[in-house]
């Protein structure tokens, strides 16, 4: 997930969370009818007002292409017209399920579980497995350019390939997973019931009331066209 | 008067059949006062730091006795948690540390576990900021790597403890954030904060610490003074070879300029690296010495300008980056546990080399053939880094590039190091491009040396500039 | 912090000297896991849309094998697997619901059978078991969730060619079990050179 798409207020986590799960449950289920379209516009256009606007046109970026292909794909194999439009609607339902996962910092996501007082232990992991992917990225990267230096880059010598590429990137893992660890310690956190406070906690708000209330409008739409 | 630390007769071993890390050891450090720790990587300064923090032998366990105390309670029994609700940490490697998406976020952290009120934590945020220079909305991942560490510092005294310990915090710090650092640690000393410096950069350092502390042989010894601390402590290695038979052109960089982001790392510079020549790269953290070393190694390219290589015939100049290449162009990096992979040190080293029994040479001239079938990382940091440049160097490289190869050597160490370097060079007849801030051999191991600002090569000379730049004089 | 040269020790071991009990750093390293997983395992997007089933879980397999291995191999204590899996099911939450019950589901089933069979993760079999069955697990649960939702054209295949989801089953098993087995024998010598301490 990339910081660009985050939108600057999003709607309360678990209600993102339930409406990604919605969208993608009531597409897949009615993906054979046309009234899927209407549902899907309609939620589309409800993130984009809600401010998931950089998440919502690269999601349509996505639908639209991956759409295409699988609609060519279905059609040439099936010669059938609703089969390919339902491929495309189960194809829009899993993008457009993206979107509010898209538009939310994770440490949003984590600050309202947080404030629901999920143990911490969770609390952390998820905060760390977010946050961290980058940063094995650029160790990945480090370790195969590494190889290379080593003249240990083929894949044609498996044995050497897959020691020069794991060895050293899990004993980079348990190096960076010590330092991180000695560093929550060593900035107070513990797995205990030691009080702690919560840091701007995310509650429910008036937005997303609003919110809610559109999404039970697209549903409702969903069914009066089915 | 309360002291804020103290370790007295404090004995200390990772392990019953492991050797003594500290043997009856003791230091105080007071409040008001900036203690630094010396010694080489593996010493124990990092031992003491996490025994001063509880971290050994709660976390790290390990074979302990004696008294440490913090702000004159005894620590034992105690967990980290409660150990640091007294004392501030500032670990390295800030990069591994952040977990949260901003500034202010990273800071709140420590605070929120220590349950302080969300108005207190505020106005901790603000006071943090202030003092590391740092914008509380700014995005961690954006930081640069001084600024990380900034950040980890700012995380420390976000939290408001009155002594603060500190391990390695000038690495990434270019002179000016280590200066603002040292000003604002020197503030905090004079405010009645006790401050514990584990650093092995001691020019930068030497003119704000008020005690030395170095680590020998399991003891803890006060120095008399700073600078006759310094002095034993800059004590140069020789140079046992003369001057240079510079050969052929090996690498010509041309108008070079290489950015990251907005940011020009290296700005339209021009390099000649000549067969034969040491040459030494000198700089600030963040002028552009690692970069251009891994320009001329292949591993980045320029853009724009070029980099033509003579030391492989091919159709094109340029540096291919292939297995060809890195068959004659020896990398060594900074953190040696990225190019070690085989299950023993043996076997290490003959993976690459010209021959077996060049690589059994290569284990003895290197002083680890009693390392032989050791498992390369379950060595110590200095001997890792001995074993990652054998193993490059028994390739027989044309051009050997090597990012900090001192680091974690001890004296004698470092001399035997140097020594085996220079006779490989003078035996190879190629180049060597070393990047080191240690001026016990910096001269030792070059005959020409550039000092690199602002991605341009700011002066260029011999041994004797790298000798004033390290001393502080340039 | 200067390396110890700490020999490895067995898991009963380390299970006994914290009582089991999972400490800060075990969950800091089965999230770091966790990150490395979905990283290597961000091809799987890529064949989602495939209408083969067992697909993505191929693609996946050896990667979930090893790492999952080397979580449980580094922390050997009961719930290692089940907080790898809802580390990475958070992340696959806001993408894929459907893998994040998926995860979830099988991490219970898993570590369930593994407690009740073996006591938890003491002896090497029971980790090898764990890592190679999570990832074909969720085959069923696919199977069904399709079959569920109406995503005819994968649920048919299954039922109309059975074949074809036989082999492809047995092939993920396969790859995960590689995984798993390599996960195993890495872990084993880290843990003996002291690089990957308990």
């Amino acid at each position: 997930m990339s910081s660009h798409t985050y939108a600057k207020k999003p709607v309360y986590p678990l209600l993102g969370v339930a409406a990604s799960v919605s969208v993608l449950v009531l597409g897949l289920l009615f993906a054979k009818s046309l009234a899927v379209f209407y549902f899907f516009g309609a939620a589309w256009l409800l993130f984009f007002c809600m401010g998931y606007r950089r998440a919502c046109i690269a999601v349509l970026t996505a639908a639209l292409l991956l759409g295409a292909v699988f609609a060519a794909a279905t059609y040439l194999i099936s010669r059938n017209v609703p089969a390919a439009l339902a491929a495309v609607a189960r194809i829009t339902a899993v993008c457009l399920a993206v979107t509010p996962g898209l538009g939310m910092p994770p440490s949003y996501l984590v600050r309202s579980l947080s404030a629901l007082k999920l143990p911490r232990v969770l609390v952390l992991g998820m905060l760390i497995t977010f946050s961290f992917v980058p940063l094995l990225r650029k160790e990945a990267a480090q370790v195969r350019e590494a190889m290379k230096t080593r003249g240990a880059g083929s894949i044609f010598n498996p044995s050497i390939f897959y020691r020069a590429l794991l060895i050293p990137l899990i004993v980079r893992i348990a190096s960076i997973s010590d330092t991180l660890a000695l560093s929550v310690e060593t900035r107070g956190f513990t797995l205990d019931n030691t009080p702690y406070t919560v840091y701007k906690p995310v509650s429910p708000g008036a937005k997303d009331i609003i919110f809610t209330a559109g999404f039970a409008v697209c549903i409702v739409l969903l069914v009066l066209h089915l | 008067m309360i002291n804020a630390i103290e370790l007295d007769n404090v004995t200390f071993s990772y392990g019953h059949d492991q050797p003594y890390v500290l043997k009856n050891a003791g230091m105080t450090v007071c409040y008001g006062e900036i203690a630094l720790l010396s010694g080489t990587s593996g010493e124990g300064k990092s031992t003491v730091i996490s025994l001063v923090t509880g971290i050994a032998p709660n976390i790290v366990p390990g074979v302990f006795s004696g008294l440490v105390a913090v702000d004159g309670q005894n620590v034992s029994g105690k967990r980290v948690s409660e150990i640091c609700r007294n004392v501030g940490v500032v670990l390295q490697n800030a990069e591994e540390q952040i977990i949260h998406r901003t500034v202010e976020e990273e800071i709140a952290f420590g605070c929120e576990n220590m349950a302080y009120p969300v108005w207190e934590i505020e106005k901790r945020i603000d006071y943090a900021c202030k003092l590391m220079s740092l914008s509380p909305s700014a995005l961690a991942s954006k930081l640069s790597g001084g600024q990380k560490q900034r950040l980890m510092t700012a995380c420390a005294l976000g939290t408001g403890q009155r002594i603060l310990v500190l391990d390695e915090p000038l690495a990434n710090l270019d002179r000016q954030g280590a200066l603002l650092l040292m000003r604002t640690l020197k503030e905090l000393a004079g405010e009645g904060y006790a401050v514990l410096i584990a650093e092995h950069r001691l020019d930068v350092i030497m003119p704000y610490v008020d005690s030395v502390w170095s680590i020998k042989d399991g003891r803890i010894i006060k120095a008399r003074d700073k600078d006759s601390y310094l002095r034993e402590n800059s004590l140069e290695i020789p140079d046992g070879l003369g001057l240079p038979k510079k050969r052929d052109m090996a690498i010509r960089a041309n108008d070079v300029t290489y950015c990251a982001g907005n940011r020009a790392i290296i700005d339209g510079l021009n390099l000649e690296l000549f067969r034969g020549e040491r040459l030494l790269m000198l700089g600030e953290n963040g002028s552009g010495k690692t970069t251009l070393m891994r320009l001329l190694a292949g591993l980045n390219k320029p853009q724009p300008g070029n980099i033509e290589q003579f030391i492989i015939p091919s159709k094109r100049a340029y540096i291919p980056a292939d297995r060809r290449w890195f068959k004659e162009v020896g990398v060594v990096y900074q953190n040696p546990s990225y190019q070690l992979f085989m299950p023993t040190v043996e076997e290490e080293v003959i993976y690459g080399a010209k021959s077996r029994a060049y690589a059994e040479e290569i284990l003895k001239r290197f002083d680890i053939i009693h390392l032989r079938s050791r498992h390369p990382h379950s060595l110590s940091q200095g001997q890792k880094r001995r074993v990652s440049i054998a193993a490059v160097a028994a390739s027989q490289p044309q051009i050997l590039f090597l990012d900090e190869p001192t680091v974690g050597q001890d004296y004698a160490g470092l001399k035997s190091l140097t020594e085996t370097l220079n006779q490989l060079h003078a035996e190879t007849g190629g180049a060597v491009v070393t990047i080191t801030h240690d001026i016990r051999c910096a001269a030792a191991l070059c005959d020409r040396s550039v000092i690199l600002k602002s991605g341009k090569i700011h002066e260029s000379g011999g041994k004797e500039l790298a000798r004033r730049y390290l001393s502080g004089e340039v | 912090m200067e390396n110890q040269n700490d020999k490895g020790i067995d898991g009963a071991a380390a299970v006994q000297q914290t009582g089991g009990k999972l400490l800060v750093r075990d969950v800091v390293f089965l999230a770091v896991i966790s990150a490395v997983t979905l990283l290597t395992c961000s091809i799987m997007p890529l064949v989602a849309g495939v209408p083969l089933f067992g697909l993505p879980h191929l693609v996946t397999g050896l990667q979930l094998g090893l790492f999952y291995a080397i979580g449980i191999m580094k922390v050997r204590k009961t719930g290692a697997l089940l907080l790898m899996a809802l580390f990475t099911g958070v992340i696959q939450l806001m993408m894929a619901p459907v893998m994040f019950l998926s995860n979830i589901f099988c991490g219970i089933i898993i570590e369930a059978v593994i407690y009740f069979t073996s006591r938890g993760f003491k002896s090497t079999l029971s980790v090898f078991l764990a890592a190679a069955l999570f990832n074909p697990l969720s085959l069923p649960f696919n199977y069904f969730y399709n079959l569920a939702v109406g995503k005819g054209n994968l649920a048919e295949v299954v039922s109309s060619q059975p074949w074809i989801a036989v082999l492809m089953s047995l092939a993920v098993v396969t790859v995960t079990a590689a995984g798993a087995l390599a996960g195993i024998k890495i872990a084993g010598e880290l843990k003996k050179s002291g690089a990957l301490k308990r």
